[in-house]
């Protein structure tokens, strides 16, 4: 088993930073190209909707990264403070977007769904949202790939 | 790889391709400049060129969905080419492949 947490200023330029940190962290489970691609996407939705969801701009909040493999599983947390998610179904909803002025697809819940082997989000208004995502590694650390 | 768009124009139609990550960062980067080109443009055709891109999320889904509602607006259309990978992954996943062709071969050139 390996953890890893940290915790960053809701900037939209962490965003890049957030998955590049990820990618390096699974790096040692010998990830397909693919499934590293995965992880990068699903951790630059969920982070991205910490950042302009939850902080709405507010850059001083923070948002925090914990990652954790087990065998060939990633566990991913990414949790906020922000305002919370008021209908979890309806934010789920494929092209549900409460920001239409960001021209933002409304697909970032649908993508993570797809991508990930278990997703589960947990939000209270006005104190936050944490998203909790498990995805196992097809390979593994035995793969020569 | 920096991350970048570079425009151009053939014949027929405004060419941009887009060159590294397509983010939240880089779309809303990208946005304004894109919107007045297309709008100052008079081709009848816009095709982005996705073959230099290396990681693509929702937002550059929705870039394209905005794009693709702008031109919509004026009779034009929007092609897609270049997709490979993950890029072309995300697209079908989004189901975008249903209102947005897509060319086979991307024999755009790029601009310098």
């Amino acid at each position: 088993m390996n953890r890893m947490e940290m915790h960053f200023d809701a900037r939209i330029e962490n965003e890049a930073f957030a998955r590049t940190v990820a990618a390096s962290f699974i790096a040692p489970l010998n990830p397909t190209m693919d499934e590293l691609i995965e992880v990068k996407t699903i951790i630059s939705e969920a982070v991205a909707n910490a950042i302009i969801h939850g902080y709405n701009g507010q850059s001083e909040g923070q948002v925090y990264l914990r990652l954790e493999t087990l065998d060939h599983e990633l566990h991913i947390e990414v949790e906020d403070y922000g305002v919370g998610i008021q209908d979890i179904n309806q934010a789920c909803q494929p092209l549900y977007t409460t920001r239409q002025d960001l021209e933002r697809s409304g697909m970032g819940m649908t993508i993570m769904d797809s991508l990930s082997d278990q997703m589960q989000i947990e939000s209270i208004p006005e104190q936050g949202t944490k998203l909790v995502i498990s995805k196992r590694f097809k390979h593994g650390s035995d793969s020569q790939a | 790889m920096q991350n970048e768009m570079k425009i151009s124009e053939t014949e027929d139609a405004l060419v941009v391709f887009f060159y590294g990550d397509l983010d939240h960062e880089t779309t809303l980067r990208y946005r304004d400049h894109l919107v007045s080109c297309i709008e100052e443009s008079h081709q009848p055709s816009v095709i982005f060129n996705f073959k230099h891109v290396h990681f693509i999320d929702s937002s550059g889904i929705g870039m394209v969905l905005g794009r693709y509602n702008q031109l919509v607006k004026s009779q034009r259309r929007l092609y897609l080419s270049g997709l490979h990978g993950s890029v072309y992954k995300l697209f079908d996943l989004t189901g975008l492949f249903k209102i947005i062709q897509c060319l086979d071969e991307d024999k755009e050139v790029e601009a310098k």
